[in-house]
Order: C-alpha cells, then structure tokens, then sequence
C-alpha cells in the first residue's frame, strides 16, 4: 500500500533527517511509529501523506507518488495531525461540508464514533477543550474509511478514559482493507493495540517488525540475577534488573514497549543482531 | 486524469466548505468596507457643495486597491499556519480547485461586493444631499478612464495573490516590500536605457510609462503612451497571468 524507497530529506540546510530510507506498509495493519524527540516521526508520516516532499527518493501510495497530492490519493488517506485546527461549525456541521470529500464515508459510524467517544454532535468544534477536539477529529478521520489512516500523537491531551476508548475504537475500525499508522512517544499508549512495530532511528527504520515476531525472538522480565541467561538489554531499576533475554523456551511473553525501545535507541547490538537472524530465517 | 484537476460537484462543495467556514470573516471585512464607505461618505457629505465625480473616484481607486490588496493578502493565510495547512492541503479537492475558491472570492466577488456596496453608499448619500441648483453626478466605474482602474486592479491582485501563496506570514507588508523594492530597480534600469538610447537626459521613469525629456531648461513630455498604447494592457494582463500561473505552482508546491 505504502512503499517508500531510498528516502533522503532534510528541512532547508539542516543536517539529514532520514537517509536512504526504506519503508513499506500493506493493508490489514497497525502500525506504531516510536522515536525519540526530533527523530523525524511526524516528519516521516508528512513524507507519507505527501505534505512534505523528499530531496531523494519516493512516496508511493497504492502505485502513485504522493507528492503531487492527486484527488484520488486524498481521497483514501486521513491524516490527523497532532496539532489540530477545527473551523468554527458544529461537529455535525463539520461533517456535513466535508464528508461529501471521502467516497467511504460513514455517517452513522461517525455519530457511533462521537457517542464513544463522549464528544457532542452540536457543540462548536473551536469552543470545545483540545482533547474533545482530538476526539472528534478523530471519529471524523475513522469514519472516513479511507485505507490508509495517519495518526500523530493522537493520545496526546486525552484523558485516561478516552485513551481507553481510542484503543477499543482502533481496533475495532481496522479492516482487511485499511492500514492505521500510529505515531508516538508514550509508548504505553499502544500497549495490545498495535500488530506491527516500527522505530525510527538514526535516520533509518531501525526496527519494522510483526509484533509476533519480536515476542517469538526475545523475552522480557525482571531478575534478581540475570548471569547465566542470554541478556539482550538490561536496566537496573527498584525492583531488580529489567532485561530482555533471547527466547529460547519458544513461549510468548508480553512485549514491553518502553523497554524494548529503550534497548534499541540505546543501540543494542544484540539486540538488534538476534531481531535480524530471526528475520532472515 | 480530469478527476484529479476539475470537477464541476467537488468544486462546488469546496466553494461551499470554504464559505461556510470563513463566512464570520467575510462579513466582518465586509462591515469594515461599509464602515470606510459610511467614514468616506460622511467626509463627502460635510464639505461644501456638490459631491464631485474627483472625490467619488479618489475614494473608490483607493478603497479598491488598498482593501482589495489587503484581503487578497490573507487569502492563503491558511497555508502559513501549518495547523490549518495540514487541513486545506489534506483535503481531497485538487490544486486547481482550491486556487479557483480563493481566485473567485478575492477577484471576482471581491470587485462585485466592493463596486455593489459603493454605489449603494454613493447613491445614499447622492439623494440625502442636495446643493441648489445643481444635478449630482455619479462616478461611472465602467467608463473612460475609470475602466482601466480594474486593470491595475488586476496587476496588484495578482501580485498580491502570489504574496499570499509565496510568504508564510506578514503577507501584506512583504509583498509591499518587495513589490517597491522590485518597482524602484526597474525605474532605475529603464531609466539607465532610456538615457542610453536617446543620449539626453530623462526625468526616472518606471517601464511603459511617460518619457520627460530634458530640453534646455524644461522637460518635455514626448511619450505619454500609457493611456494610448495597447501594449501597456497586454503587458499588465501577461504579468497579471504570469503572476497567477506562479501561485498556482507555488499552491501545488507549498509544503508542510
């Protein structure tokens, strides 16, 4: 669906953001996007929907290049980006002058949406707090169907409740047709919801695993002692040593997102070496 | 193809989208506009004696370029504010479309709204004032030499309309500056020719306009072509769709 190849780009004269990066993202997907501050995350995601054009490289959406922002692109993406702007109308009068754009669009899902969302169909989107306009923005971008979602931040200014719907709401909005890419830096806030984990690092995808995989490869716990076991990555903390061992039982255990970020963004080549060769298998 | 450059039903709904959302805007410009036209007036009231054709035109010419500059500044205002751009780039209408919304609503509606609302203001005022004895004249907007005025109206639109879509921010005051700035090197160019090429000496001169020639000890004027020449119409028409052709390119281009 995405393809993105030998991706270079760079804002003005400042140094390389991403370099020869290489991407791709099929249907039936959900994608977390981790990265530290400043390693190019809504950057990336903008390269995606076309917003920002590489200096090298390509942006291709369902066979066609992203760049020239074409109808039939914008029609079948949504991007809700983490600094929002909503127009002085209504939720309802929102969708009613901008639905008609997106040939997928569901109105009765999107009143669903709003409903579980906990945000009012008659109240003027700019009065509302930033969380309720997240919200409502993002029952719009659902209800769009559009196969391919982009999400910036999304869970920032929810609250806990809304966090919780958000999670529900993805999960059941995901369809054998539409790839959801979400991008964050609280990590905890994709536990169980996404299938697919990407990290962008040192201006490359340095991770772009089935989350499935990664657990069938590595383990995570917490440890009195860890000598004797094939430690990946490890962190001291009050508890004890909380590392990630290699899996060589073949039992899942749950992935621990901040963890195993961590150990990659700290440059783990263990880590990174027992990924690939279980890749390449 | 087509699809993606025009269609006749998204652009009305873009039309429409568009409206709906910068409606509370438009009509506080618009109350603006009636408020210079009431303050005009006023003035034209209160001095003595007829209401001159002079005075009328002083005040449409300027309230024309001066407003009609300002609004087409803040046009594409959306795009330099990268919270709103997402939105209006994101949108699934093409480049075309969204130049043509904001193309019709600075130029066209803008020219009908503004002559509409100074007639209305001038006939007012026209028939609350009466000088004995004398017939008040109505400026005619679509006679000699008030016409060509929508041509420099669409020289200046289009300068504008490039500003808008070209800076970020300050619209107005950038493009203002660049366009004096720009206009200042072209009077010193022509000028540098035009002594080059008759060997005396001529008063600065900007392209296409008069030449005063320097004849003993007064200047003659030997070429006021601008009100008589064709060419100065189709040299402000081609910089006008010049200028337009580069907004739309810059549109296609604006990123985030």
């Amino acid at each position: 669906m995405v393809e993105i190849k030998d991706l270079s780009f760079r804002y003005g004269k400042q140094p390389l953001l991403f370099k020869g990066l290489n991407l791709s993202l099929n249907k039936g997907h959900i994608y977390g996007l981790l990265g530290k501050n400043g390693a190019g995350k809504s950057t990336l995601l903008k390269n995606m929907a076309g917003l920002a054009f590489p200096q090298k490289g390509t942006c291709v959406f369902n066979g066609t290049l992203v760049s020239g922002r074409p109808v039939s692109v914008l029609e079948d993406i949504f991007f809700i980006a983490e600094e929002l702007f909503v127009p002085p109308l209504t939720a309802e009068q929102f969708a009613a002058s901008t639905a008609d754009f997106y040939p997928k669009f569901s109105k009765s899902a999107f009143y669903i949406y709003l409903k579980a969302l906990d945000v009012e169909p008659g109240a003027t989107l700019d009065k509302l707090s930033y969380g309720q306009q997240k919200k409502a923005i993002i029952a719009f971008g659902l209800a769009t169907n559009t196969s391919l979602l982009i999400m910036d931040e999304p869970t920032n200014g929810l609250d806990i409740p809304s966090k919780v719907q958000f999670r529900k709401l993805i999960a059941s909005a995901l369809t054998d047709e539409r790839c959801m890419v979400i991008s964050t830096h609280q990590v905890r806030d994709l536990d169980s919801l996404i299938d697919t984990l990407l990290i962008l690092h040192d201006q490359e995808i340095a991770v772009n695993y089935p989350v499935d995989e990664i657990t069938e490869k590595i383990t995570f716990g917490v440890f009195n002692d860890t000598s004797g076991l094939q430690v990946l990555y490890e962190e001291e903390n009050m508890r004890g040593k909380n590392a990630i061992i290699k899996n060589t039982t073949g039992k899942f255990s749950k992935l621990d997102l901040e963890l195993f970020f961590n150990g990659i963004t700290s440059g783990s080549k263990p880590l990174l070496a027992t990924l690939k060769a279980k890749n390449d298998e | 193809m087509m699809n993606n450059i025009f269609n006749a039903k998204r652009f009305g709904r873009l039309f429409v989208k568009h409206t709906s959302e910068h409606f509370k805007t438009y009509f506080m410009s618009l109350s603006v506009l009636v408020g210079v036209f009431v303050l005009g007036d006023s003035f034209l009231y209160i001095i003595p004696g007829d209401i001159d054709i002079g005075m009328q035109s002083v005040l449409f010419v300027f309230v024309l370029l001066a407003g009609g500059t300002l609004f087409t500044s803040n046009i594409f205002a959306d795009l330099g504010n990268p919270k709103r751009a997402i939105g209006t780039l994101m949108l699934p209408a093409s480049h075309f479309e969204k130049f043509l919304v904001a193309w019709l609503y600075s130029f066209v509606i803008y020219c009908i709204v503004f002559t509409g609302l100074f007639y209305l203001a001038l006939i007012f005022l026209v028939n609350l004032k009466h000088v004995p004895n004398q017939q008040s004249q109505v400026f005619n907007v679509f006679s000699h030499p008030a016409a060509p005025l929508f041509l420099v109206f669409t020289l200046l639109h289009s300068i504008s309309f490039f500003g808008a879509v070209f800076f970020d921010k300050l619209h107005f005051i950038k493009t203002a500056f660049c366009f004096f700035i720009v206009m200042a090197i072209l009077t010193l160019l022509n000028t540098v020719f035009l002594r080059a090429i008759i060997g005396q000496h001529v008063k600065p001169a900007i392209p296409f306009g008069r030449i005063d020639i320097l004849a003993g000890i007064k200047y003659v004027d030997v070429g006021s072509i601008r009100q008589s020449d064709h060419a100065v119409t189709y040299v402000i028409i081609a910089a006008s769709l010049l200028f337009w052709a580069a907004s739309y390119f810059r549109l296609k281009e604006k990123q985030v």
